[in-house]
């Protein structure tokens, strides 16, 4: 198939399979899923600039069919979403202004890589470290403080500066609106200094920060990308970095995707939603880890082993959920027959 | 045929930012739009069909 705005001839299956792999991550993580198919069209041929324009606007198209769906789900806190988006674009501001500081000194490459590495790897290994512990509590039988009882939750909504909002969605009976932008900044400003969408900072920002449910957290992240992503593609766009053809024929797999990884939340429990995000995010900082040596000790190839990285374990984590959600729908489907058949 | 639209399209939209990035706004939220109906639809039919 030709791309005309990029001049390549792509095939158009590879595109429909990328959207859809894509699409089962974000509809299951919440994630506009950058990390993955920016460096994948980079690698079919698309430049720099197209990759992540084109990435953008596909990720727009993605995220309203998940919301949608999460929205049918109640896992969508639009109060919270739209109070997040206002904080988000401040941070993001803030963040994109520190970058262009740091061009100046000359220092952004490394600084962002290394934030990048820390900031995935420290989240990653505290969501597993939060995982086996739940684990062991729960083989114990000991009392399991559910998801939402994290102490650094309970600090941020105990704190009682007017004007408290409350969020029933979420489970939040009161909270200051003032500590929902500041997260939403702190996030905002990582995702705008990251260059990312920010999906994989903001939903254990949401989990951890205000105790929100794993399920809603995804879906409220969502809603928030269709904004950010909606915004990105049209700016990127109006400079002509948009392959609207691979952006229409990539979303036809990534809606399918997007509504499989968003049914087989409601099929998987939420710690082991949070073990795959992970595990997911550790391989995203070990891909930007082995980047890093191959710049510093000049070594390229191990550079295309970072992408291969990144692109084997998103793979692999696309074909668990969906194995999953089989396996369970058809383990749903013989107890329904043995129910209705054989009783 | 494809290649003359294509062409078309491309003279309209390097001359036209503004359009360009609109006409990609519009046609990613028409296309979730849709995609997101079809497939609700699709599960109804089949909830129907299978009584479930």
């Amino acid at each position: 198939m030709y791309l005309p705005f990029v001049g390549l001839e792509v095939s158009a299956l590879l595109l429909v399979l990328l959207g859809f792999a894509v699409g089962v991550l974000g509809g299951f993580f919440g994630l506009g899923g950058a990390f993955m198919v920016t460096p994948a069209l980079n690698i079919l041929g698309f430049p720099m600039s197209y990759a992540i324009g084109t990435d953008l606007s596909h990720v727009m198209g993605k995220s309203i069919v998940a919301t949608s769906r999460h929205h049918r789900f109640g896992n969508v806190d639009v109060k919270l979403g739209v109070l997040m988006i206002l904080g988000t674009i401040l941070g993001v501001e803030l963040g994109k202004d520190t970058i262009l500081h740091l061009e100046r000194t000359g220092t952004v490459d490394v600084t962002v890589r290394l934030v990048y590495i820390l900031l995935l790897g420290l989240t990653g290994s505290y969501m597993i470290y939060d995982y086996t512990r739940f684990h062991e509590r729960r083989k114990a039988r000991k009392e399991v403080r559910g998801h939402l009882g994290t102490v650094l939750s309970r600090k941020i909504c105990s704190i009682q500066v007017p004007p408290m909002v409350a969020l029933p969605a979420s489970g939040i009976g009161a909270i200051s609106i003032w500590a929902i932008l500041l997260v939403a900044f702190g996030t905002g400003f990582l995702a705008g200094f990251l260059g990312v969408g920010g999906g994989f900072i903001r939903v254990p920002a949401l989990i951890y920060g205000f105790g929100v449910p794993t399920t809603v957290a995804i879906g409220t992240d969502l809603f928030e990308i269709v904004f950010s992503a909606g915004i990105g593609a049209f700016l990127y766009a109006l400079e002509g970095k948009v392959e609207i053809v691979a952006a229409v024929v990539m979303l036809v797999g990534a809606s399918f995707g997007a509504q499989l990884g968003t049914m087989a939340t409601r099929h998987v429990e939420s710690m082991k939603i949070r073990l795959y995000f992970a595990a997911t995010i550790l391989s995203a900082s070990v891909s930007v880890l082995l980047k890093q040596i191959s710049y510093v000790y000049n070594i390229p190839e191990l550079g295309d082993h970072a992408v291969y990285v990144i692109l084997g374990a998103s793979a692999v984590m696309s074909f668990i959920i969906v194995f999953g959600l089989f396996k369970n729908a058809i383990g749903y489907r013989i107890r329904w027959s043995r129910e209705h058949y054989f009783s | 045929m494809i290649e003359a639209v294509y062409a078309f399209l491309l003279k309209i939209f390097t001359q036209n930012p503004a359009l360009y990035a609109t006409a990609v706004v519009i046609v990613m939220l028409v296309e979730g739009l849709v995609l997101a109906t079809l497939f609700e639809a699709t599960l109804r039919f089949l909830a129907r069909k299978t009584g479930r």
